[in-house]
């Protein structure tokens, strides 16, 4: 073997090594992920995703680019991620809208066919009233409701929501009986019981924090495991009232998804929570951190799915 | 008072802001003359481009994308039968006519005109009255959103014509195509088929576009002569002074119910227009002329529609209730920047505040400034050879249907609706009334029904409540006097010809 | 107009008849209100079914037909139809880049333009144009086919 064959197999060997090590650092992420939502741009669940992907930017080195896919009650965004490469470039972010559908109607994928990646947020539910209102605590509205039973007028939302759940539940925990009355958004509803034409609203802290700072609209407590942090009103745990529910918004890929890419997720989810501008702005707008890793959220979906078919049943929805 | 406005200028009359402002109202006049594309997406898009500026210029930034798209709207209403939203439906039908009759310059000057008159009014309704208006959104309960639904339900009978029969079917076909969907009362699908497409129903202006324009496309086509020899004849010659001044009953109409449907968020924000339409006709001195071209048939709504942007923004500061998808993304851009809305906003950030109170009013000008621009350039646009100008509007509304939902869905929608109304059309039905049908038959069923759940199963709570009371009556009173006029006016033909007759022999 | 009528009435009268039967199969629950997912499309069913009925018996009685309808070039109007159908069938494989110019300058020559250059030149800007401005800058996702996207 001469000395030129000698360097040429050198270089063969350094060139494979660099190669090698060059594919060894091509690690996920190394092209842009697509966020799916099933709203339409400027709806709550499409700003989620902006408003990460925007202080995402820094800690993940590749555009995220989101994408609207509404329609069908959420089931096409979920369709389209289920379907999509496990790669880790598509993911979806969720809202309790997820479960909610499958079980009202027949779709063609369900939250079993999608990847828990992490649980980013919760919306912290509340239980008001306005200003001129006798009620100062739940207990005052327990003890009205069995005095008037059936003549409480208790706005809430379409039955199969968070918001119309836990109407069902303080009837069902406090022993009375309450007439729920359906509005189709948070706003319409607050309208209405400042206006007076139903006696109290459950909704989301986020729609009424600026009537509450105006001392419009008094906030009994809320449905929180621990106190929205800042707040002055109890949880209705601690009225002793055991009812718990949120809204939760987190990330999903599909099934099978790359565990290394749900990991790197997990990462920058954590790393994303912490950072100050980003706090700044979710504490703005009255959303709680949840963080909850995949093995935590799938349990979280899975928990949550028994309740809410659970409730359907009992509210006859469904058989 | 004076001084917080000297504050706000001081901040709109900034360069940069007047740049954005500028931007946003040019922007927005091409949003809102895109089919599918409304006025809070055109805002949406923006949206995270002032995540970085000062809360007052990105807020005067995404007002004036709403000030243009309201006009943006009107420019497809007038040269393509394309209403964007549900509040400009009211103009196509005299817009349109004005277009068709070649007097497009005409048609759109007006509603540049009046438009902005509306703007400017409504923006000094807001800073002047804000909170006081604001209680009557209060009195406003189930009952009332209800009458106020029927009120414009029962506009229909003025609408349609001679044709009663064949009026109410329309108006019934429109009010069955919106109990698709998932029933948000029960909680459970309605006429959904197993589709999961049609869990979430038929979006309003996807019906809107396959009944006013695909088949008005369809009967062009069915019904036009020799398409190769008709040329464009659309002149670009504007309204008037006088013609203007002609309009200021009409535009007075517009601006009285443009403010009440503002500060009604529930109110679905399309009823506005129809009324106001409805009223003009009657103040008319020309009330023959409605429905064949009548510049005061496109004031009115128009009018009506601009003033509704600044009115709206009444329970959106005062109590963070959006009455539009557009208001709820100024909301959102409220909230990003810190800003929190709520009777004390007006003291408490004056400078953002007044800063989009004048922002709104220079916006106002841009629009007019570059709605003039923009005058002659789309008209010269829909003078190109008929088949060419059919078959670019055809892809214009069909990529414009795909987009509202990214979907396929939406084009089938409005490919049925489309063949549909094309039939109505040429045997004597009325799109119109199907379209109003459509877009008020789920507040109108959503309300009543609310209304038994607050009132505890009494139906009497309808009538027993002053406002929906009183308005329950007016539409008793709008739906019969059409009718009873038809009525009389054929009972004296009928008479003039039974003299005539014995005369004559 | 008679005939049209009566075509037009016994049609919608089935339509209110299938419209009433889903309306029977519309799961209640019990969380829902007085009136019932059923009660207002029961309400519009039936008086459509009245309102079609008197189209009916309208078309049976009169006696005169006063207005004759203008011919309709039926012919094309079908063509174009079918066309549009074509269309929303294909796109979602095709992708819009290539299924829209064919249906634009099918659309301009059925209407009777025939020069080549008229015919071809505007469908493949008007594509461009659509796809510039509603894919790129409006972010619509477009169903993309074999061509991709750019």
């Amino acid at each position: 073997m001469g000395r030129n064959a000698v360097r040429l197999w050198l270089a063969v060997a350094l060139v494979l090594g660099l190669s090698l090590t060059a594919a060894g650092q091509a690690r996920y992420p190394t092209k842009p992920i697509v966020l799916v939502t099933h709203s339409s741009p400027g709806a709550g669940g499409d700003l989620f995703l902006r408003n990460l992907a925007k202080h995402l930017e820094g800690i993940v080195p590749v555009p995220l680019v989101v994408e609207n896919r509404p329609g069908g009650a959420s089931s096409r965004a979920v369709t389209y991620v289920a379907t999509s490469p496990k790669d880790g470039y598509v993911l979806y972010g969720a809202t309790p809208t997820l479960l909610q559908t499958p079980i009202i109607a027949k779709t063609p994928h369900s939250y079993l066919d999608l990847q828990p990646v992490a649980n980013v947020f919760f919306d912290p539910m509340i239980l008001y009233v306005r200003s001129a209102s006798p009620w100062r605590s739940l207990r005052d509205v327990v003890e009205a409701a069995k005095q008037r039973p059936g003549q409480i007028r208790f706005g809430a939302a379409t039955p199969g929501s968070v918001e119309h759940m836990i109407a069902h539940e303080v009837q069902k925990v406090a022993k009375i009986q309450v007439q729920p009355v359906t509005f189709e958004g948070g706003g319409d509803l607050l309208v209405a019981v400042l206006g007076g034409h139903v006696d109290l609203g459950v909704g989301e802290y986020a729609e009424v924090a600026s009537q509450v700072q105006a001392g419009q609209v008094r906030v009994l407590n809320s449905f929180t495991e621990r106190r929205v942090p800042g707040a002055a009103f109890p949880t209705a745990k601690e009225l002793g009232f055991p009812i718990v529910r949120e809204k939760f918004r987190g990330l999903l890929g599909p099934k099978g998804m790359d565990p290394e890419a749900v990991a790197y997720w997990e990462r920058a989810i954590q790393q994303v929570l912490r950072k100050p501008e980003y706090r700044q702005y979710y504490e703005s707008v009255y959303l709680v951190p949840a963080y909850m890793d995949h093995v935590q959220f799938r349990l979280y979906l899975d928990r949550t799915n028994q309740t809410l078919r659970r409730y359907l049943k009992e509210i006859g929805v469904i058989r | 008072m004076l001084e917080r406005f000297a504050l706000g200028a001081q901040v709109a009359f900034h360069p940069t802001a007047l740049l954005m402002t500028l931007v946003g109202v040019a922007w927005g006049i091409v949003g809102g003359a895109l089919p599918g594309i409304s006025g809070s997406i055109a805002m949406a898009l923006l949206l995270p481009l002032t995540f970085g500026m000062d809360p007052a210029v990105a807020l005067m930034m995404l007002a004036g994308v709403y000030v243009g798209a309201m006009y943006g709207g009107s420019i497809t209403a007038i040269l393509i039968s394309t209403p964007g939203t549900p509040g400009a439906a009211a103009t196509v039908v005299d817009g349109y006519e004005l277009h068709r009759r070649g007097q497009s310059g005409k048609a759109l000057g007006v509603s540049l005109v009046t438009g902005t008159i509306g703007g400017v009014v409504g923006v000094f309704i807001l800073v002047g009255m804000a909170v006081p208006l604001s209680k009557i959104a209060l009195a406003f309960g189930p009952p009332e959103y209800f009458a106020l639904g029927v009120f414009g339900l029962a506009l229909i009978s003025s609408f349609v014509g001679r044709d009663l029969v064949k009026g109410l079917v329309s108006a019934l076909l429109g009010l069955i195509l919106a109990t698709i969907g998932i029933d948000p009362f029960a909680g459970t699908p309605r006429f959904a088929f197993g589709n999961v497409d049609l869990l979430s129903g038929v979006a309003a202006p996807a019906g809107m576009i396959g009944l006013f324009a695909v088949s008005e496309i369809l009967h062009q086509i069915a019904e036009g002569g020799d398409w190769e020899r008709i040329r464009g004849r659309y002149s670009t010659q504007l309204p008037s002074l006088r013609e203007i001044w002609s309009l200021r009953v009409a535009t007075l109409i517009g601006i009285v119910f443009g403010t009440i449907e503002g500060l009604l968020p529930g109110g679905g924000g399309a009823i506005a227009s129809f009324i106001a339409y409805n009223e003009a006709k009657r103040w008319s001195k020309r009330p023959e002329e409605f429905g064949r071209g009548s510049l005061e048939g496109v004031a009115a709504p128009e009018t009506a529609n601009n003033v509704v942007t600044a009115t709206a923004l009444i329970p959106l500061l005062t109590f963070g209730i959006p009455g539009s998808n557009s208001a709820a993304i100024l909301l959102t851009a409220m909230m990003l920047h810190g800003v929190q809305p709520g009777p004390a906003l007006f003291d408490r950030t004056p400078h953002i505040v007044y800063g989009l109170f004048v922002g709104l009013l220079v916006a106002n000008v841009m629009m007019l400034v570059l709605g003039y621009l923009a005058l002659r350039p789309s008209i010269a646009i829909v003078n190109v050879r008929r088949p060419l100008l059919l078959s670019g509007i055809l892809g214009l509304v069909l990529v414009g249907a795909y987009s509202i939902n990214n979907r396929m869905f939406e084009v089938w929608i409005v490919l049925v609706t489309g063949l549909v109304g094309y039939a109505m059309r040429r045997y004597g039905y009325n799109v119109l009334a199907m379209v109003l049908g459509l877009v008020l038959g789920f507040m109108v069923e959503a309300n009543l029904r609310r209304s038994l759940l607050i009132s505890l199963g009494d139906p009497w709570v309808f009538f027993t409540r002053p406002i929906s009371a009183v308005l329950l009556a007016l539409a008793l009173a709008t739906f019969v006097s059409p009718i009873l006029r038809r009525v009389r006016e054929e009972r004296r033909a009928a008479h003039a010809e039974g003299v005539a007759r014995p005369a004559a022999g | 107009m008679r005939r049209a009528d009566l075509v037009a009435g016994v049609l919608l009268l089935a339509l209110a008849g299938v419209y009433l039967q889903q309306s029977l199969g519309i799961e209640r629950g019990f969380a829902s209100d007085r009136l019932g997912p059923a009660f207002f499309p029961q309400l519009l069913g039936a008086t459509l079914a009245v309102l079609a009925g008197a189209l009916v018996v309208r078309a049976v009685l009169k006696r005169s037909d006063p207005t004759p309808l203008p011919p309709a070039r039926v012919g094309l109007l079908w063509a174009v139809v079918g066309l549009l159908v074509g269309y929303a069938v294909v796109m979602p494989y095709v992708g819009f880049l290539l299924a829209t110019p064919p249906l634009l300058a099918a659309v301009t020559v059925a209407l009777g333009l025939r020069q080549p250059l008229l015919v071809v030149a505007p469908a493949l800007g008007i594509t461009l144009v659509l796809y510039a401005v509603f894919g790129r800058l409006l972010g619509v996702l477009f169903p993309r086919g074999p061509l991709g996207g750019w």
